[in-house]
């Protein structure tokens, strides 16, 4: 049968031994190239065509995103898996963007690594579990606008202090712009979360957002 | 014929007696015709006899009205007519023969015969010319006099010799008020309310008339009713009147009231000049405008040159020494002579005993009596010269200490300026200093955490994956495969906590992705650990990278303030929201817990949460930014972290 063919490119030596044995001690996949940095990764990889490119994403040269995404133009078939220390979403995001078919967590590389190339070699996507869950939701909200009951209609001195609120004024300073009292501004902004059937202040400024009353982001 | 003998006889004797008398007799016969003049009737008609007889009477006896100029009726047709006897109209005029007019009184009277009937009548008149004359003259002088006491402005009573009133002038009745009624015919002292009852008047005015004599300025004051308190002038003269006897006396009265009260107010003001000229203060002295001579000096001046009245009087004002300058002195008495005034300020003099005196000296001329006079009035100076010398002295005094002082205060201020400059280098070194130290602290950070990640992270990667190859290449239940999974167990959670490790000291996402990112994972993170909701949202930002200093500021910030609110909220949400404006960033992190007093003192209540806060307004001070708290004992609490972007940084988008 034919074994999956892997290339691994880490710039340190003992994981990259480390993550060879792991890979080879498996009966139906070999380690079949690897390199100490993301240029020389870019150059091996077209040449050996490898069924999945395991690439450390913080290497010298060329960062494993920015291999990824080259790869992805040179060599679309070959399935990039990324090895990285980071555990935030942003790496993340920017490496399943860059075309990276997998992302895998390097402490937790033991023992997700194989089920990962497996994973990507079949054309499926893996993502480390522990990443998984801020991906599809958590508890932080989507920035999108939330919907707004049809028909509410905010007040001239309502709607002036959502649109200072949102534009990220304190109530005080909006109760001095706008000459009233401090409580008289709370009672305003308030009502107006209440008439809206909103909640917070990120709920104001996407509020704001939506009106166009703010630059978007 | 005896009867007839005693007519003719009683005819010529009639014509005799008749012809002798003084008046003019015509006798006239029934037909009114002359019959018979008399020498005075020839002479006043200018007919003789023998031509008027047989006339008619009217053309001898041409008579006219004086002041109508007509014919006068015939009175003796008048007489023949009637049968009595008829006067002759008064302001009769006689025209003779020749033309020439005069006054006639006349008289006409019927003659009867024995029987009774009316067979003529005689005309007796007379010349009045004289009388009327007299009577003329006596009109004229008497409306000439009324005339003048009316006129006069005085006062006049006209007395008779029981001192009635015979008559007052208009001036009287108008001075007192009263009316010619109750006046006239009055004793002198019934009038008015008794005023005129004067005891010493009536004696002189009895005098007056005993005496043929006159008196004058009888002084009466009384309070008369209606004009006030008068003060008159009587004079009185006896009238003669030698038709009366006694005769009248005209009594004049002249109200001296105000006269007499200017009188005695010059009398006063003379005296107060003199008193005023005696005590003065200021020297005086008068000189005649004329020679220059010294006519009077009051004793203040005399007291103040040290001479004595004598020596200065009747000198020239040169003579005595005075003046140093003489020929300037008769120069100034020139002008002054011309120009009436003359001032100095500041006029050098010298006593008798040599002192030198500073004077103000003031001249006027002015008329005495129409004679020009010199007033001098002479003020000693000197005194106030010194003490003005002084005063100047003082004040210059104080200007040069104030000026010192004010040097002074300058070179203090100064230097405080240059300490207060030193000490701004100093705060502006030690935030240099500080910020620096802050940005080194980073970079510390920033390696550890790399390090961590990229040294210790890969080593633990390494022994994690040898593990592993060592536990896959034994049997299952080989003794030693146990202990090898808790060994990988182990590595992994070391590797989980290196990661926290180098996450808490410098996230690599502020680094690589940027703040917005690095701020969502973060609140991700911390929203996962702390089971409170965040709620994230931004605007203006681009995935714009911003000054490293500021993204680092913020970062940490969202750290405190995310601490603050779970050691302290009991926060059930969270918002952050990151605003990207026109030359300012700001971060609010705003919950729903229960909130804390703002206002109050950072320190006031002390514990982590103000030390929070205070960390905080440190890393945004180090950035020129600032930290608003806003929050309300159960109303929740804001955090507004506001940094301003340096000018070059552009406006949103890379």
């Amino acid at each position: 049968m034919t074994k999956l063919r892997v290339f691994l490119a880490d710039d340190h030596a003992v994981v990259r031994e480390g993550l060879k044995a792991l890979i080879n001690v498996q009966p139906d996949m070999e380690v079949i190239g690897e390199a100490g940095d993301g240029q020389a990764a870019c150059e091996q990889v077209p040449l050996l065509r490898p069924d999945v490119a395991v690439l450390d994403v913080s290497m010298p040269l060329l960062s494993g995103a920015q291999a990824a995404e080259r790869l992805k133009k040179e060599c679309p078939q070959v399935k990039v898996l990324a090895l990285t220390v980071h555990e935030d979403k942003g790496y993340l995001r920017q490496l399943l963007e860059a075309g990276a078919a997998g992302y895998v967590l390097k402490r937790a590389a033991a023992e997700e690594l194989i089920r990962a190339i497996r994973a990507v070699a079949a054309g499926g996507v893996y993502l480390d579990p522990a990443l998984a869950g801020k991906v599809v939701g958590g508890f932080v909200r989507k920035p999108a606008a939330r919907d707004v009951p049809d028909g509410v209609e905010l007040s001239e001195r309502e709607a002036e202090v959502v649109r200072l609120v949102a534009a990220g004024h304190s109530n005080k300073e909006i109760a001095g712009r706008l000459d009233l009292s401090v409580k008289t501004v709370e009672t305003y902004k308030a009502r107006s979360l209440e008439k809206l059937g909103l909640h917070s202040r990120a709920d104001l400024v996407r509020y704001a957002l939506g009106r166009g009353w703010l630059r978007d982001a | 014929m005896a009867e007839h003998a005693v007519r003719f006889e009683r005819a010529d004797w009639f014509r005799t007696a008749l012809s002798s008398i003084g008046d003019a007799v015509i006798v006239a016969d029934g037909a009114g015709r002359v019959a018979f003049m008399n020498p005075v009737a020839e002479a006043l008609t200018g007919w003789p006899e023998a031509e008027a007889l047989g006339q008619s009477l009217p053309r001898v006896f041409r008579i006219v009205n004086e002041e109508t100029r007509k014919a006068v009726d015939d009175p003796v047709a008048a007489v023949l007519a009637r049968g009595v006897v008829v006067g002759l109209a008064s302001h009769t005029v006689l025209i003779d023969r020749a033309g020439t007019e005069r006054f006639v009184d006349d008289s006409a009277a019927p003659i009867r015969d024995r029987a009774g009937a009316l067979v003529g009548a005689v005309l007796v008149f007379r010349d009045a010319d004289e009388r009327r004359r007299a009577e003329r003259c006596v009109n004229d002088a008497l409306a000439y006099a009324e005339g003048i006491v009316n006129t006069v402005r005085e006062p006049l009573l006209v007395l008779d010799a029981g001192l009635r009133v015979r008559t007052a002038n208009r001036s009287f009745y108008r001075t007192f008020g009263a009316t010619p009624a109750e006046t006239e015919g009055r004793a002198l002292q019934e009038l008015g309310s008794g005023q005129w009852d004067v005891p010493g008047l009536r004696q002189l005015l009895e005098q007056v008339l005993a005496e043929d004599g006159a008196f004058n300025d009888f002084e009466v004051t009384h309070d008369f009713p209606g004009i006030g308190r008068r003060t008159m002038l009587l004079n009185g003269r006896r009238l003669p009147r030698h038709a009366e006897g006694a005769g009248l006396v005209l009594l004049a009265a002249e109200d001296v009231t105000e006269a007499r009260s200017a009188a005695h107010a010059l009398g006063v003001s003379e005296s107060r000049y003199r008193r005023l000229f005696e005590t003065a203060q200021d020297g005086i002295l008068i000189l005649d405008a004329g020679t220059g001579r010294i006519s009077d000096a009051n004793p203040f001046l005399l007291d103040m040159l040290g001479y004595a009245h004598g020596e200065l009087a009747g000198k020239e004002l040169w003579q005595i020494g005075l003046f140093r300058d003489i020929e300037a002195s008769r120069t100034a008495f020139r002008r002054l002579q011309q120009e009436g005034y003359i001032r100095y300020e500041d006029l050098p003099l010298q006593t008798k005993d040599g002192r030198h005196l500073d004077v103000e000296f003031v001249s006027n001329v002015y008329l005495v009596d129409g004679r020009p006079v010199v007033q001098c009035n002479i003020r000693d100076v000197t005194d106030r010269k010194r003490a003005e010398e002084r005063l100047r002295q003082a004040h210059d005094e104080l200007e040069r200490r104030v000026a010192e002082r004010t040097a002074e205060l300058g070179r203090v201020n100064a230097a405080l300026r240059a300490e207060v400059a030193e000490h701004g280098r100093a705060e502006a070194a030690r935030q240099e200093l500080q910020l620096r130290l802050a940005a080194a602290q980073e970079e510390e950070r920033h390696r550890l955490a790399r390090e961590l990640h990229d040294q210790m992270g890969q080593h633990l990667t390494a022994l994690s994956l040898g593990l592993k190859v060592l536990r896959d290449g034994e049997p299952a239940d080989a003794a030693s495969h146990p202990r090898l999974r808790q060994l990988q167990e182990l590595t992994e959670l070391m590797g989980k906590e290196i990661h926290q490790i180098a996450l808490d000291l410098r996230p690599t996402a502020l680094d690589d992705l940027g703040l917005r990112t690095a701020l969502v994972n973060y609140a991700e993170a911390w929203s996962e650990r702390s089971r409170v909701a965040v709620d994230f949202q931004s605007s203006g930002l681009d995935g714009e990278r911003l000054p490293a200093p500021l993204e680092t500021a913020l970062y940490r910030v969202l750290q405190e303030a995310l601490t603050n609110v779970l050691k302290h909220s009991q926060a059930g949400r969270v918002s952050v929201v990151l605003h990207r404006t026109e030359g300012q960033v700001t971060l609010v992190v705003e919950d729903d817990g229960r909130g804390f007093d703002a206002e109050a003192r950072p320190g006031a209540t002390g514990g982590t949460g103000r030390l929070g806060l205070l960390g905080m307004q440190e890393r945004l001070t180090l950035v020129g930014g600032t930290l608003t708290v806003e929050s309300a004992p159960g109303g929740g609490a804001s955090v507004f972290a506001r940094v301003p972007l340096p000018a070059s940084w552009g406006c949103g988008g890379d």
